[in-house]
């Protein structure tokens, strides 16, 4: 009998052990995600200070200046693009925090957790550290963008009310398509030409789109190298970049040998 | 001055005279070699380099401004906007910056410590090699654009150099490339005055349009390149072993107190 309560007792306190795990991870799993956005990304080892872009970048170009005029031009040559498949694509590349499936085909390799997930990890990390060196001017220069200067649509309508008070200098997506197209061609050189037209395309996605102008497009590619560059000195990065590029290795070798034995 | 005994006078004479005339040669050598970018022919050993990078990436660059687009307009303001420093600080700058070699003074101030082949051998080799090794001939052969100062028939801040580059092209600008990847590269060793560095290297760049050997957009492209090529640079074994090499020599001179962390 007392045997059996004990074990009676032990089966109660293993259920309530259980019901707090699930309440602690319930806990948890409230804060992370907010009315289904995904969880905030967050760079390398923030010990490595962010380039400070307001100091480094030339300020925007001024209302009556002829660099506003090829501004207007280039939003211009936009428009006449927005029906084409490269309209298309620079719909397709609104979604900043998906750089690894922006990537995928340029790099040669499909980017996910499940497949690549060191590759993966450099890229969500990455992303936040380069986009850091355009933040600072961001906040100084409060330019308007093109579709709230000409109040007309952009090429993504859901975009428009997160990025009204978002400042239009310079480009984060441009940082951030330059600056990442520039560390995945370290990590796979072979098809770095792909790489690279892929991110400077991608920051001319955003003035097809209406969010940017060119010379915020310009500005972003200057924070974007300049991001990457700092990246370099974070001992994080260049650890995970070193298991990227290991992880790279393993799976081109393991796509070989198919080949070989076709 | 030394004074010679009478016996071995003419002995004694030589001795001075040559140690004259290799003090000489050395301080000359000394000058001559702060220009990294090329070998100078003064560099007595040779600094052994990486590879270049191939131009594959290279092949990103949108071609030159149309004659009839608004981005040639908005070239030929920035060089206007150029012409209007003349006499200025900021147009004797340009014409510094305008020489074949690299001068390291400015740069030197910006990274926060003197960049001499004595001082920081490291360092300087890696600049000496970046720069030898980053080309841009081949992006510029394939556009044969004609220079601002070619284009109007008009002169530079520097009209010794006019000659030697009329018949080269435009696009992109050499400078402009060496200037931002030299930057890039500095401020991956100190990062604590990496805003200052790269402003210097964006400004180097700006020096060509003000001086009327290049159009802005030449110089645009030459700062696309510059990232690529320190891209291509980062995945070759070589090139990294120097960058640690010269991230050591850094971190021993801070240690010692020899760099201005302040602007």
């Amino acid at each position: 009998m007392k045997r059996f309560e004990w074990k009676k007792n032990s089966f109660r306190m293993a259920l309530s052990a259980l019901a707090l795990c699930v309440m602690f991870g319930a806990a948890v799993n409230a804060r992370m995600p907010e009315n289904g956005v995904k969880d905030k990304p967050r760079g390398f080892s923030p010990a490595i200070k962010a380039v400070d872009g307001h100091a480094v970048l030339p300020p925007p170009p001024a209302f009556d200046s002829v660099y506003f005029m090829y501004d207007k031009a280039m939003y211009e040559v936009g428009l006449s693009m927005r029906n084409t498949e490269r309209g298309r694509q620079a719909e397709a590349d609104v979604d900043e925090f998906d750089m690894q499936r922006h990537f995928s085909e340029a790099f040669g390799m499909d980017i996910t957790p499940e497949k690549t997930p060191e590759l993966f990890k450099l890229i969500e990390r990455s992303n936040e550290d380069i986009y850091s060196a355009a933040r600072t001017a961001k906040e100084a220069y409060k330019r308007t963008r093109p579709y709230l200067l000409y109040n007309a649509p952009t090429c993504y309508r859901p975009d428009e009310e997160r990025l009204r008070y978002n400042s239009s200098y310079p480009s984060g997506h441009s940082a951030r398509g330059w600056g990442l197209a520039l560390v995945l061609s370290e990590v796979n050189p072979a098809r770095k030409e792909a790489i690279l037209r892929r991110g400077y395309e991608y920051g001319q996605s955003r003035v097809i789109c209406g969010y940017h102008w060119q010379s915020d497009v310009d500005a972003g590619r200057l924070a974007g190298a300049a991001g990457a560059a700092n990246l370099h000195n974070n001992p994080e990065f260049m650890r995970q970049l070193q298991k990227a590029k290991d992880e790279f290795a393993r799976l081109s070798r393991k796509a070989n040998k198919g080949k070989f034995h076709k | 001055m030394f004074k010679c005994e009478k016996g071995r006078k003419a002995i004694c004479m030589m001795i001075t005279a040559l140690a004259a005339v290799f003090l000489c040669t050395a301080a000359v050598a000394r000058d001559v070699k702060v220009m990294p970018g090329h070998t100078a022919k003064a560099d007595s050993k040779e600094i052994s380099c990486f590879a270049e990078p191939d131009s594959d990436g290279y092949a990103v660059l949108p071609p030159p401004p149309a004659f009839d687009s608004v981005s040639f307009m908005h070239d030929k303001a920035m060089y206007e906007e150029g012409l209007s420093l003349k006499g200025t600080e900021r147009e004797r700058q340009a014409a510094l910056d305008a020489g074949r070699y690299y001068k390291l003074g400015s740069l030197s101030k910006a990274f926060g410590t003197d960049i001499t082949p004595e001082k920081t051998p490291e360092i300087y080799a890696l600049l000496h090699c970046v720069g030898k090794k980053i080309s841009d001939h081949r992006v510029k052969n394939l556009y044969k654009r004609a220079r601002p100062y070619v284009f109007y028939n008009a002169h530079t801040c520097l009209p010794d150099a006019e000659n030697k580059l009329r018949n080269t092209s435009s696009y992109p600008s050499g400078h402009s490339m060496r200037g931002w990847s030299m930057s890039l590269i500095l401020s991956e060793i100190n990062p604590a005055r990496k805003e200052a560095i790269l402003r210097h290297g964006y400004e180097y760049g700006q020096s060509r349009v003000i001086c009327g050997y290049h159009w802005q957009s030449d110089v645009d492209a030459g700062r696309l390149m510059a990232a690529i090529a320190v891209s291509a640079f980062h995945a070759d074994p070589g090139f990294m072993k120097r960058l640690r090499k010269a991230k050591d020599e850094f971190a021993e001179l801070v240690k010692n107190g020899k760099v201005r962390q302040q602007p």
